[in-house]
């Protein structure tokens, strides 16, 4: 892990394109602006959980029948 | 076509042309990049198994069922997650929990671009859509 002191107006950069800009800094909180390229996905952590959670739950077994059960019609093939 | 063991379904024959290809995988998957869609003849579910890790399937409903979904459009996202844009499919991984019937995660469909047959699961605005929305 590596942990960096940064002022307002640096940054820090990522290989393969990622920028990640301190804009401001207030009290209990720091704003960040971040680039990064096209298909690089750029999530706060609680949404990145919440839908690696969501994953996880769908692909897990214990529910895997009941979702069986659920009759409707046929996706379309891709 | 390939046989594939040790899947939720037993053994199954799968027919490896049709392979979705997965470059970043899904969140919190980031391991298994193949997949195929093995749909349910007079089922609203199919399932989307990967070939990389046997035993992980997740169930999906075509998005196309929902009016208006996803916003930004499905030819957008694609783009932006550097998919060609051409034909793009767009799948809804759902759950049923116990007692809670069908529930869909609208906040993170998974974008195929149907030409490539690749592939990205890309993550909504949180304010709009709901990981666990009532189907």
């Amino acid at each position: 892990m590596l942990i960096l002191q940064r002022r307002v107006g640096q940054r820090i950069v990522v290989s393969g394109g990622v920028e990640i800009t301190v804009t401001a800094v207030t009290k209990g909180g720091v704003r960040l602006a971040v680039s990064a390229p096209r298909g690089v996905a750029v999530l706060r952590g609680e949404v990145h959980d919440e839908v690696a959670q969501a994953n996880a739950r769908a692909a897990s077994s214990d529910h895997a029948e009941l979702v069986l059960e659920v009759a409707g019609t046929t996706p379309r093939t891709p | 076509m390939i046989r594939l063991p040790g899947t939720r379904f037993g053994e199954i024959e799968i027919d490896d042309a049709k392979t979705i290809v997965v470059p970043r995988g899904l969140l919190g998957f980031p391991d298994a990049h193949r997949y195929v869609l093995l749909p349910r003849p007079g089922k609203r579910v199919a399932w989307l198994q990967s070939l990389d890790v046997p035993e992980l399937a997740f169930p999906v409903v075509d998005g196309a069922d929902f009016p208006n979904y996803p916003q930004p459009p499905a030819r957008e996202l694609a783009r932006e997650a550097g998919l060609g844009a051409n034909e793009v499919a767009v799948l809804v991984v759902v759950m049923a929990p116990k007692g809670q019937g069908l529930l869909g995660n609208m906040l993170a469909p998974l974008i195929v671009d149907i030409e490539s047959r690749s592939c990205a699961q890309v993550v909504l605005d949180p304010r709009l859509y709901s990981a666990k929305a009532p189907m």
